[in-house]
This record gives C-alpha cells, sequence and structure tokens, in this order.
C-alpha cells in the first residue's frame, strides 16, 4: 500500500498531539523544549507531504518553503532556548518547571 | 514665497519636539535656538516679501479639518455651516508681529542660555519658551477667530508652565495661579464673544461668496467677517444691528484688557515681575500675552470701527492705565515694581492709540516697546543677580560695574522715556500725533471731550513715564556704590557673553529701529501694516515737538529726583501710590469672601461624590483581584490554554470556510 496524503496528514496530528501532551506533562524543562520542538516537526511534515501531493493537481513550491523555514525556525529557537535553560539552571539549580512560577500573579 | 508662513509658525513646534530628543540640557537649549532663529530666518523672509509686493491683498493658506454641512444635528440644537479650519494669514500686522515675535524670543532664549545656567529646569524653561513662542506665531498668523482663540488659551497655558517655573516655591506658584486665573476672565470674554459670533452672524456670512482661493466660506474668518460688519451697521443683517456690535466689540475688550493687563485687571502682573525667571518676564512683557491684546484689537479693528462708541471706552481704559501705571512705577524703589507698573503703561498707551483708529501707532509701540522693554528687563535681570537685591537704593555704580548692561540700561531707559531719534521717541511720537488727529480710517472720530481727556492723560503719561525709568537708571548706573553688611562689590559683574550680547542687539534696536516709523511719511511703518488704508499724516510734526519737549522735561525731572534737588510728596502717599492703590488687596477681599468662605460646601458636595466613586474604585480593586488568580504563571497552563485558544480559532475557520456559520461565507 503506497503512502499518500491522508497518512502523512495523520501523522502529523499524531506527532502533534505527541508533543503537546509531553509539553504539558514533562516536568524537566529540556524535555518541554523536546515536545515542543516535536510538535514544530510535526506542521513542518504536514506542509511539505501537503507541497509534495499538491492540491487538485497543482504543486505549490511555497510548502517545501515553509516547512524549510519552520526548520531553521526551529533550529533558532533551540539555540535561545537551550542558553536560557543553562542561565536558569545556573541561578536555580533546577530545571523543574514546577518551580519555576515567577509569573504568578 | 507666502507658504513660508507655515514654516515660520510650524517650525518652533518641530523644535520643541526634537529638543527631547537630546540627553543633555545644553542640546537640547541650542536644539531651541536653532529651531527660533530658523522661524525668524522665514519670518524676515516672509516679510521682506511682504515689502516688495505691498499692494497684494492678504495671502491665506487653510487647512479644514472637519467641515459641518448646513443642519447638521448637534446634541442641543442644529449647528449650519461651520469650518473647523487652522491656517496662516500673510498680511503688513501678521508679517510684522511674526518677524518682531520670532526675533525676540530668539534673543530671549539666547539670553536665557547664560541666565539659566545651572537652572535645574533647564530643558524644561527652552522647550516652555519654545511652545510659547509657538502659540504666539499661531495667534498672530490666525486667519479666523477660531484659532486666534486656541492659541490664544495655549498661550494662557504655556505661561502658567513658565511663570511657575520654580514652582517649589509657594509665591511663584501663587503668581502663576493668579495669572492664569485673571487672564481666564479674558479667555472667558473672547469665547463668549465667538459663540454670541456665531449664533448671530453664521447663517448671514455663509450666504456671502466664498473668498477667492477658497472652497467655503467660513464663518469666523476676519475676512469674511470685515465685510459682514458694514453691512450689519446697516441693519442689512436680520437679527443683529449696532447693540450686537457693541456687545461683541465690549467682550473683545474684556477679553483683550485682562491679557494686556490694564487697569482694573492688572494685578497678575506685579506677580509675575516679582517670581517669574527674567527670560520669561522678557516674553510675557513684551511680544506674547500683553502683546496678544493689543493684536485682538488691532486684528479685529474693522469692528470696532463700526462700534465707535466702544472705540472711546477702549482709548479711556487705555489712559487710564497708562496714567496709573506712570504714576505707580514712579513711587516704586523694588525694580520688579517699577518695570512692571511701566509696563502696564506702556500697554495703556497702545490703548489709547486702538482708541484713536491709529492703529498703526499702537503696533508701532508694541514693537518699540518690544525692544526697550526686552532690554529693560534683561538688564533689570542681570543687575538683580549681580547686586542680590531688588531694590535700586541698593544698587549703585554698575556704570563702572557691569559696562554692558548699564549702557544697555540707558539706552533702553532714554528710549522709553522719548528721547530725540531713538526708537521710543517715534513710536510716542506717533501716539501723540495719532490723538492729535483724531481720525478713524474711516472718517470717524471720538467726541471732542473724549479726545481732551486723552490728550491730557497721554501727555501726563509721557512725561510721567520718562521719569522713572531715567530714575532707575541713574540710581543704579551713576548713584553711590551700595555699603551693605555681606555684600562685596568687587563681586558685580556681567553674567557672561550671550547674555549681554542678546542684551545688545536689542539695545541697538532700541536705538536705531524707529526709522522704520517716522510719523508722517508715506513709506512709513503704519501705512505697511495697514497697507489698504489711506494713511493719516496730519498732527504729525506737532506730534514729534510735544513728544521731544514731554520727553526731555521728564529726564530732567528725573535728574533733578536724582539729585535730591526735587522730592516726591510725602512718604505716606507713596506708600500708597507703591501698593497700587491698595487694589490688589481690594481683590483679595473679594475673593476671601466670594470663593473662600463657600468653599467648605462644595468640599462637602466633593464629599459625597467621592463616596460613591470610591465603592467604584473598591468594585474594580475586587475584580482585578479575581481576574489576577487565573494568571498561574505555569508552563503546562500556559500551554493547554494556547491550544484550547488555538483549536477553537481552527475550528471556527474550519466551520466558516464549509459555510456552517451563519453571514460567513467561503471565499472560495
Amino acid at each position: 500500500m503506497d503512502a499518500g496524503l491522508d497518512h502523512f496528514v495523520v501523522l502529523s496530528a499524531l506527532l502533534f498531539a505527541v508533543g503537546a501532551f509531553g509539553m504539558v506533562a514533562r516536568r524537566n524543562l529540556l524535555g518541554v523544549l523536546m515536545s515542543a520542538q516535536v510538535m514544530l516537526m510535526a506542521s513542518a511534515i504536514a506542509l511539505a507531504a501537503f507541497a509534495r501531493f499538491g492540491y487538485k493537481g497543482t504543486h505549490p513550491l511555497s510548502g517545501a518553503v515553509f516547512a524549510l523555514f519552520v526548520v531553521v525556525a526551529g533550529a533558532a529557537e533551540v539555540i535561545v532556548a537551550t542558553s536560557l535553560l543553562l542561565l536558569v539552571h545556573r541561578r536555580r539549580d533546577t530545571v523543574d518547571v514546577d518551580a519555576l512560577d515567577d509569573l504568578r500573579g | 514665497m507666502y507658504n513660508l508662513a507655515w514654516a515660520v509658525v510650524l517650525l518652533p513646534l518641530g523644535g520643541f519636539l526634537f529638543a527631547f530628543l537630546p540627553e543633555s540640557p545644553r542640546r537640547a537649549a541650542q536644539v531651541c535656538v536653532t529651531f527660533t532663529a530658523a522661524a525668524f530666518v522665514m519670518a524676515m523672509v516672509v516679510l521682506l516679501y511682504r515689502v516688495a509686493h505691498v499692494r497684494d491683498n492678504p495671502y491665506q493658506s487653510m487647512v479644514t479639518f472637519w467641515t459641518f454641512d448646513p443642519g447638521t444635528k448637534m446634541i442641543g440644537g442644529f449647528i449650519s455651516d461651520f469650518h473647523m479650519q487652522v491656517g496662516v494669514v500673510v498680511d503688513g500686522l501678521s508679517a510684522v508681529m511674526m518677524a518682531v515675535v520670532s526675533f525676540v524670543s530668539l534673543l530671549v532664549q539666547v539670553y536665557a542660555t547664560g541666565f539659566m545656567r545651572r537652572d535645574d529646569g533647564y530643558t524644561r524653561h527652552f522647550t516652555t519658551l519654545l511652545l510659547a513662542t509657538f502659540a504666539m506665531l499661531a495667534l498672530v498668523a490666525s486667519p479666523n477667530l477660531f484659532q486666534l482663540w486656541l492659541f490664544w488659551e495655549a498661550l494662557g497655558g504655556c505661561f502658567f508652565l513658565l511663570v511657575g517655573h520654580w514652582w517649589q516655591r509657594d509665591e511663584a506658584a501663587s503668581a502663576a495661579r493668579r495669572m492664569f486665573l485673571v487672564t481666564g476672565i479674558g479667555d472667558l470674554a473672547l469665547l463668549l464673544a465667538i459663540v454670541f459670533l456665531y449664533t448671530k452672524l453664521a447663517a448671514s456670512i455663509a450666504l456671502q461668496p466664498a473668498p477667492p482661493g477658497q472652497s467655503v466660506n467660513d464663518p469666523l474668518n476676519f475676512f469674511s467677517l470685515q465685510k459682514e460688519w458694514t453691512a450689519v451697521m446697516s441693519g442689512h443683517v436680520q437679527g443683529s444691528g449696532p447693540r450686537t456690535l457693541i456687545i461683541l466689540s465690549l467682550l473683545l475688550l474684556l477679553a483683550a484688557m485682562a491679557k494686556s493687563a490694564l487697569v482694573p485687571l492688572h494685578g497678575w502682573l506685579r506677580g509675575v515681575f516679582e517670581e517669574a525667571p527674567a527670560p520669561v518676564i522678557a516674553l510675557i512683557s513684551s511680544v506674547t500675552v500683553g502683546a496678544a491684546g493689543v493684536f485682538l484689537i488691532a486684528r479685529m479693528d474693522p469692528l470696532f470701527l463700526a462700534a465707535p462708541h466702544v472705540l472711546s471706552v477702549v482709548g479711556l481704559f487705555g489712559a487710564l492705565s497708562a496714567v496709573a501705571g506712570a504714576v505707580f512705577a514712579l513711587a516704586q524703589s523694588d525694580i520688579r515694581g517699577l518695570l512692571a507698573w511701566l509696563t502696564v503703561s506702556q500697554f495703556g498707551l497702545m490703548f489709547v492709540a486702538l482708541g484713536v483708529g491709529a492703529d498703526g501707532a499702537a503696533i508701532f509701540q508694541l514693537v518699540a516697546h518690544a525692544w526697550f522693554g526686552c532690554v529693560l528687563v534683561f538688564a533689570a535681570g542681570s543687575l538683580v543677580t549681580a547686586y542680590r537685591t531688588t531694590d535700586i537704593r541698593e544698587m549703585g555704580g554698575a556704570w563702572n560695574a557691569m559696562r554692558t548692561s548699564s549702557r544697555a540700561l540707558l539706552v533702553a531707559a532714554a528710549s522709553s522715556a522719548g528721547a530725540v531719534l531713538l526708537a521710543g521717541f517715534w513710536s510716542l511720537s506717533a501716539i501723540t500725533a495719532g490723538v492729535l488727529r483724531n481720525q478713524f480710517p474711516n472718517l470717524g472720530h471720538v467726541s471732542g471731550g473724549v479726545k481732551g481727556v486723552l490728550i491730557v492723560c497721554v501727555a501726563a503719561a509721557v512725561l510721567l513715564g520718562a521719569m522713572s525709568p531715567l530714575r532707575m537708571f541713574f540710581t543704579v548706573a551713576l548713584g553711590e556704590l551700595p555699603r551693605r553688611r555681606g555684600f562685596q562689590p568687587q563681586r558685580v559683574r556681567e553674567l557672561g557673553g550671550r547674555v549681554t550680547a542678546a542684551t545688545t542687539a536689542l539695545a541697538v534696536l532700541a536705538a536705531i529701529g524707529g526709522f522704520a516709523g517716522i510719523p508722517g511719511v508715506r513709506a512709513s511703518f503704519s501705512n505697511f501694516v495697514y497697507t489698504l488704508r489711506p494713511p493719516g499724516t496730519g498732527s504729525a510734526v506737532l506730534g514729534l515737538v510735544i513728544t521731544a519737549v514731554l520727553g526731555l522735561a521728564g529726564a530732567s525731572l528725573a535728574w533733578a529726583l536724582h539729585r535730591g534737588a526735587l522730592r516726591l510728596p510725602a512718604a505716606r502717599a507713596t506708600a500708597l501710590l507703591a501698593e497700587g492703590l491698595r487694589v490688589d488687596a481690594a481683590y483679595e477681599w473679594v475673593v476671601q469672601h466670594v470663593v473662600v468662605r463657600p468653599a467648605p460646601l462644595v468640599e462637602t458636595v466633593d464629599q459625597a461624590v467621592g463616596g460613591n466613586l470610591d465603592e467604584l474604585g473598591t468594585g474594580v480593586d475586587l475584580g482585578a483581584e479575581t481576574g489576577r488568580r487565573w494568571q498561574l504563571g505555569r508552563i503546562d497552563a500556559v500551554t493547554v490554554s494556547a491550544l484550547a485558544g488555538g483549536a477553537l480559532v481552527a475550528g471556527l475557520i474550519v466551520l466558516g470556510a464549509t459555510g456552517h456559520l451563519p453571514h460567513v461565507g467561503a471565499t472560495r
């Protein structure tokens, strides 16, 4: 059986759900970051799939370009977020998100 | 070329905004001075172009912000045909005023860079000076009463800030308040006049053809109004007649008197002279607040010419102030009080000139007084700082200790006294000639009795007004060096180069600036300011002779007073005069009994209203406290809410795109 557009979209949705669950459930800040990456990549898969299988016979390139952008943005996010994470660890000596509630009203 | 007038008006506003960019106060002041200098250059270009094209019609350029069509429904009734316009107008009057205002403001700022050095509010002082300059320039360039009123109020606000510059002192804050409130009487009168004029005449003016180059006919435009007055006077306008004109012009007169500090609304000026910084005093007493009143009547003078009885009232009030100011100035030994009363006297003389229809002479006196009045205040500011006292009897020997300031003071005092060939001589003799001629441009005149009173009052004002500034100069410059405990005469010196430079520049003008307006000559100042009028040339020589004689007599009397050959009347009378005949005390009493006593009643009302307001505040507080708890500051909560929100939006988009939402269709 060939993999069609539906398969990719469902894969993307599942990955997104996994990422969202991880984001909410993980206590470790590093885990939260990884979950965010999973969500990003899920959306990239959906974009690339739409670009590959096309819409009503057309194959717009913008989907692929967007997917590339998402990957690059994700990479940038990882760099910034890990440095923030390092700083948090250095100052607080913890990466538990439950301990980081400075924005509490 | 005339379009440059926009630049003249807007450059100070731009400078005001720019001056907040630099961090250093010195740089901010430089920005202010630069922008004012640019405005002055533009104003000179406009003025010279106007001189070259003196026969042009007045140039108007307007921006209409909003137009109320006839019959627009407003709360409480209909509004007919009102165009909210601002713009610039260039005719002889505004061209001259713009040049003078920007020039004096420039020199005041240069003076202030030296005088206000080491002051905490340096940037605040300069930016507010610039804002006040903008307000005055926009006021003199107004094409209609609406804009004039707008900037009339703005001017009051700016000077409230400027006079209260040292607000930490209670006296300064109180002087600023007093000025704001007393001139506020005038503001109210002007607003009433505008509303009254609008309700009476708007419908009639809207029927007139629009002026050339204009798409609409603004009922408050000066040139539309100008044509209206004669129609009203001859009864062609339904619902208004001569009485309308009298009420209008009396209201405008009240407005002008409050701004120009005429007796009996002069009380605020003394406080300003005592508490404001010297640059602010110079600006207030020369080309801004005081001048605004004179300008208002000069601008609206077609109305006053149509109501000649009110012109007599203008002249008589002016004469009262001219004489009272000159007499009271003579009794002052406080330099600030002396100059304050002298200013009242000068503005009184301008109103006398307005009252006999010699508007050109009034504006010329305004310009000349801007020069010598500013020098007097500049020199006084330097003297007070150097001698650390405001009593002229404790100053002396300035001729050698402060060479530039004392020489400038001599020029200004002599000019103010009408010494032959100096600026004040020409302007004072123009006023004298105008009173003697007694002929309006429309060939009317004030009655013989009024003319007699005016002649006597002007003569007295010129004679007595010559004495006090010269006597002050003799005492300060040629008198004995003061001997006071803890005072070191060798430390008396000038305040620095920029202060003396500004003083000198204006002193030169106070000396030679008068040749622009030799009375009786056709190509002279007054004929330029009111270009389209037949120039009145009669009585010019007689006016010159009388002024010269009176000025000389005043100077010799001042010298006699200084040498002790002549004494002022008994000490008690002098003391009474020095207090300004207790007019201020009477005002205090009225305020005490009419305002202060019923005030607790207001407080009771306030408490009742305030209680309810407090409850409202508590409600808001409670709501905020409840809402605050929803902010958990946890990543998981944030994520869940973001996902939920995203799902909601996505769901709505899908529903909308598939046509399941009412009123939203699929775009493809």
